[in-house]
């Protein structure tokens, strides 16, 4: 028996096997490792037998076991059948028959992916460094030589680079490739010729990585065409013998938090990684090393993690406690919610509190945040699916405020157990990331703390997810509950010492008129975590900030929307224009240069001084505008269609820009992003008043008017709550404090 | 200034509710129309005030306190004596496993113990999901049917249209057939009424001519609105 | 999963939508002034929600009156110091009109 050493990069499972590619000193070694599912039955023995009998005759598995599992809701052991199944196609057959079952029987873990199954089972994790003992390619034993949670450096990887070349107007574009710091275009009519070229450069270049620039919108698909017109294969997987695939060449629009969004398909490779940079939501995030960092931890393989939402990962972490504490998955999704009266929903069914911020501008504000409040809330408070109205503690559990369900006092939740070690971890790269000593290192950490925090977001969202396995609205409603507490809880202690809540917005409150010193707020801040329990720190001490009203009700401040700057000389802004995906970079940029200049101000009374300077500036873009000589690729608009361009009922920009698409033969689905140049919004004819990005030629001309209309907006919010402020009247500054003291405002819509 | 209890403003909901009320002891009820969803919740509301038993079993994930509430103070009551009442319970299914438990389960096991009247708000709401395979959906809802068939106290179902995939829709017209009166609660420019589309008198057979127009009514009326 | 209560922007909204003719039929000073009201509501909307209350009306007529009364409470101060100006300038007049007379004499 030899050994093999070196680090997990690839797993599938292919029949009766998993695949694993492991990156040694020698290079990529494909190793095989025999793997039978399990799924697992509870029922009549009878009716179970029966069964049995007819799926080991249908040859779907190999054989049956009692055994005994803890049952997820009760915590108690059960005895269950235990079905060896023959392989993973046998897998998902089962899957999809066995539900007609579900009901006279209870089905556990019959619907897991399996690679991740394998990896729970024997404690691998991807990009994680094992140790085998093989026969030939055979796995014989197999473990993992690092854990997770242990520092790691990326694997040295070969990074092949395609990206479209050109524009892509019906026909195909080329690839340009990049490899080893060259550049290659490959570009022909001819489709056999185009596979050959890709092909020996991949044979060149053999390399791990396919690092692609819309690879899953545009590329793979068309290359896959290639392949099929040339009647030759495309040397793209590195496995000699891989898996046959099932593409599905649409992707998916889906709704979450209120918004449409498009999830392109996915081309995942054999022994290799192909990764979409412009696809790949955690790449964006968190890069390279995010990924990593989220495969590693939650055993969700690298190219899976990429392209799929951090909710998958969290809810991975939990399926891997399960299967180490011995727990059964249940069958598909969630517990349905426990009866309650209608008052209870009325009382409990409310989210984090967000209060409408007093409008102005105000001096002197302390801006304290509880840090990862809702995680901290779920360790803190052991919430967790199977712990909100347990059955054990209905006496003397802990109540939940308003709705007064009851936690488990008697066993730690899962949900819990899983967060404990992230946040942990979160911390500790949050540290690093401070200590580092080189960008290179700051930006590393960064992005893993990053990749933590997402995982930690969705967590919660994963509560109250309705397909989530391990989701329970009661869990999600209690966590929402102690939230609004602990958030009043803050308010009142510092209220109690004589500060003013100027605005508090689910975890941060804002603070004014108290004692601004900076060990008076640490203070301040200790006696909430007593009191609450909930982590809490300082994020500032805004010199000035603007709260900013809604653009509807002009009176009336909305929740996230303003921007100030620190002590330290850091801005913070949320909601401004030059923070928006949507807004044009010239836009962006024309905002954010005036607001350059106001943030040299040190108080509101230099903050209306600069006023004037922060105009000249304006006019410079304006002027700029006006020029017409503003290249049209900084004054891009991009809208996310809500529907499909052809159930567009008015002629709004998106629509006419999204039908421009259809037109040359794109089709887009609703939630995918459309840009768009205005051209000229007021042209009768609808077809010229916007024009596609893609279409832009170059005689095309802007809509000067048009954009000094966006640029004026955006330019007037930084000084839309001083407005009142430019009659001289109002300029004498009251108690000390310039134009908009509070007292003037008092929430008083103007 | 005391509201009427409306469905949204000008739309008084009273009106709708005597003619559904009526038709409930002579048996299982489907309501349809864009009215629905409003009306089975004023319903469970006016039925609990007055002392019935009422599970709600909120599959459109719709029921609205505030309709309650302002009911509640027309007859002068506190919301909570309505709403928190015992015998008034509620339970929210947001896939249509936990629908296809909620009513196999729970339902019958709480019925068991006193008789009450049962409202399913939007059962078909949860079916439409795309994330789950057709195959599987099918196979629920053969379970559904059958629990609903199993309830033998009243029973009303208010199911709207909502959008879904095509063949998914064909889960609507097995609605008719587990009910004894088809209504449909709709607004007109007379304001809101019901409809009653499949009366008890009527005895329904796929032979007397196909479908009845009255519900090819209901079908066609399926989509109308969101 | 979760909110099937409509959250209270939603309900405020509605509120105020079965006024609309009531609104009509205001002069259109008495309409901004009806509308900054109902703006008081969605200025409180936190402790709106948070209240548990079902009567939507009663909160927003509640947050208006905060607002109000916070309003009164600011110039009430302003009524004595008013009174004391009021007494100064009757004083004064008083002055000049003696200057007066005793300049005519």
């Amino acid at each position: 028996m030899g050994t093999v050493e070196g680090t997990l990069f690839d797993i599938y499972i292919v029949g009766g096997e998993a695949r694993l590619w492991i990156l040694t000193k020698e290079g990529p070694k494909l190793l095989r490792h025999a793997y039978r599912p399990r799924i697992y039955l509870e029922g009549k023995e009878t009716p179970l037998r029966r069964l049995v009998t007819s799926l080991k005759g249908k040859r779907l598995i190999q054989g049956a076991r009692w055994t005994e599992k803890v049952e997820f809701w009760s915590g108690k052991n059960i005895r269950v059948l235990e079905l060896k199944v023959s392989g993973g196609p046998q897998y998902q057959k089962l899957s999809q028959f066995l539900p007609e079952y579900d009901g006279p029987l209870r089905i556990y873990n019959a619907d897991l992916p399996l690679p991740q199954a394998y990896l729970y089972e024997t404690g691998l994790f991807p990009c994680g460094r094992i140790r085998a003992g093989v026969t030939g390619d055979t796995v014989e034993e197999i473990e993992a030589a690092e854990l997770p949670w242990e520092e790691f450096t990326l694997p040295h990887l070969q990074v092949l680079e395609l990206e479209p070349l050109g524009d892509f107007r019906g026909r195909f574009p080329g690839i340009r490739a990049i490899w080893d710091g060259r550049d290659y275009e490959i570009e022909s009519e001819r489709p056999e010729e185009l596979v050959s070229a890709l092909n020996s450069l991949l044979d060149l270049a053999d390399p791990d990585l396919i690092l692609t620039t819309q690879g899953d919108t545009l590329l793979f698909p068309w290359l896959l065409q290639a392949e099929r017109l040339a009647r030759k294969s495309l040397r793209l997987d590195r496995d000699p013998k891989p898996p046959s695939r099932f593409l599905r060449t649409e992707g998916r629009s889906y709704f979450t938090y209120g918004q449409i969004l498009y999830s392109p398909p996915r081309y995942p490779l054999y022994g290799r990684w192909h990764i979409d940079q412009k696809a790949s939501f955690m790449h964006k995030e968190g890069g390279l090393e995010g990924i990593v960092e989220l495969a590693r931890l939650s055993k969700v393989p690298v190219q899976t993690s990429a392209r799929t939402s951090p909710g998958t990962a969290i809810s991975s972490m939990q399926l891997d406690a399960a299967f180490s504490q011995n727990i059964l998955v249940p069958w598909r999704k969630g517990e349905p919610e426990a009866f309650k009266s209608p008052w209870t929903l009325f009382i409990a069914d409310k989210g984090g509190l967000t209060y409408a911020p007093q409008v102005g501008a105000f001096e002197d504000v302390a801006e304290i945040d509880f840090a990862s409040m809702y995680p901290a809330i779920m360790m803190a408070h052991n919430i967790s699916p199977e712990t909100v109205l347990c059955s054990c503690c209905k006496e003397d559990g802990e109540r939940v405020p308003e709705s007064g369900y009851h936690l488990c006092r008697r066993r730690e939740g899962l949900v819990p157990r899983v967060l404990a070690p992230i946040l942990k971890l979160r911390e500790k790269y949050k540290r690093r990331r401070r200590e580092a000593k080189t960008e290179e290192d700051r930006i590393r950490f960064d992005r893993r703390q990053t990749a933590l925090k997402w995982m930690l977001v969705t967590c919660f969202g994963y509560l109250g997810y309705r397909n989530a396995r391990f989701g329970r609205i009661e869990a999600h409603e209690a966590v929402t509950a102690i939230g609004r507490e602990t958030l009043l809880q803050a308010k009142e202690l510092a209220e109690g010492k004589g500060y003013r809540m100027l605005h508090a917005l689910t975890d941060s409150l804002w603070l004014q008129g108290g004692d601004m010193r900076q060990e008076v707020l640490l203070e301040l801040i200790r006696e909430i975590e007593t009191r609450t329990r909930i982590p809490m720190a300082l994020e500032g001490i805004y010199r000035w900030v603007h709260f900013l009203p809604s653009k509807q009700r002009p009176g009336v401040g909305v929740p996230s929307r303003f921007f100030g700057l620190f002590r330290d000389g850091g801005l913070k802004a949320r909601g401004l224009a030059y923070r928006r995906r949507d807004t044009p970079r010239f836009i962006q940029e024309a905002q954010l240069s005036v607001l350059k200049i106001l943030t040299t101000a040190k108080n509101l009374k230099e903050y209306q001084d600069l006023i004037p300077k922060a105009k000249e500036e304006w006019e410079r873009w304006r002027d700029e505008l006006r020029s017409g000589n503003v290249p049209c690729h900084l004054l891009l608009l991009s809208r996310r269609l809500t529907r499909k361009p052809s159930d567009y009922k008015v002629d709004s920009r998106t629509a006419l820009a999204a039908r421009e698409y259809e037109r040359a033969g794109i089709r887009l689905h609703p939630g995918e992003k459309v840009s768009f140049l205005l051209k000229n919004v007021r042209d009768p004819l609808k077809e010229t008043r916007v024009r596609a990005a893609p279409f832009i030629r170059p005689e095309d001309l802007y809509d000067a008017e048009a954009y000094t209309e966006l640029l004026d907006r955006a330019v007037k919010e930084l000084w839309i709550v001083m407005e009142g402020g430019a009659s001289p009247k109002k300029l004498i500054p009251r108690r000390g404090v310039a134009p908009h003291h509070p007292q003037d405002e008092g929430g008083v819509p103007s | 200034m005391i509201p009427t209890v409306q469905v949204s403003p000008g739309v008084p909901l009273e009106a709708l509710m005597g003619e559904v009320r009526i038709q409930i002891p002579r048996g299982r009820v489907l309501l349809g129309g864009s009215l629905a969803l409003p009306a089975a919740t004023l319903l469970s509301g006016v039925l609990a005030a007055s002392g019935g038993r009422v599970l709600f079993v909120d599959g459109a994930n719709a029921f609205d306190p505030y309709i309650v509430a302002r009911y509640a103070r027309r007859i002068g009551l506190h919301p909570e004596d309505i709403l928190n009442r015992e015998g008034f319970l509620l339970s929210r299914a947001f896939t249509c496993h936990q629908l296809t438990v909620l009513l196999e389960e729970r339902v019958q096991g709480l019925l068991e113990k006193d008789p009450a009247l049962v409202v399913v708000s939007g059962p078909l709401n949860t079916f439409m999901d795309e994330g789950i395979p057709w195959q599987e959906v099918k196979a629920l809802f053969k379970r559904l049917q059958t629990a609903l068939l199993r309830i033998s106290a009243p029973l009303l179902i208010a199911q709207p249209s909502v959008a879904g995939a095509r063949e998914r829709r064909t889960l609507f017209r097995e609605l008719p057939s587990l009910v004894e009166t088809v209504a449909l609660a709709e607004k007109d420019k007379w304001g809101p009424r019901v409809r009653i589309l499949k009366p008890l008198t009527q005895t329904l057979r796929p032979t007397e001519g196909g479908t009845l127009p009255l519900l090819a009514h209901w079908e066609e009326t399926r989509w109308d609105e969101r | 999963m979760g909110r099937t209560v409509a959250p209270f922007s939603q309900v405020l909204a509605q509120e105020e939508r079965a006024l609309n003719q009531f609104r009509r039929a205001l002069r259109k000073e008495d309409q901004d002034a009806f509308d900054r009201l109902f703006a008081f509501g969605k200025h409180h909307v936190a402790p709106s929600v948070y209240s548990g209350h079902p009567w939507p009306m009663d909160l927003i007529l509640l947050s208006a009156l905060i607002e109000q009364q916070k309003f009164i409470e600011k110039f009430l101060p302003l009524r004595t110091e008013v009174e004391i100006l009021m007494n100064e300038v009757a004083a004064l007049r008083q002055e000049i009109n003696l200057l007066r007379a005793n300049g005519n004499r």
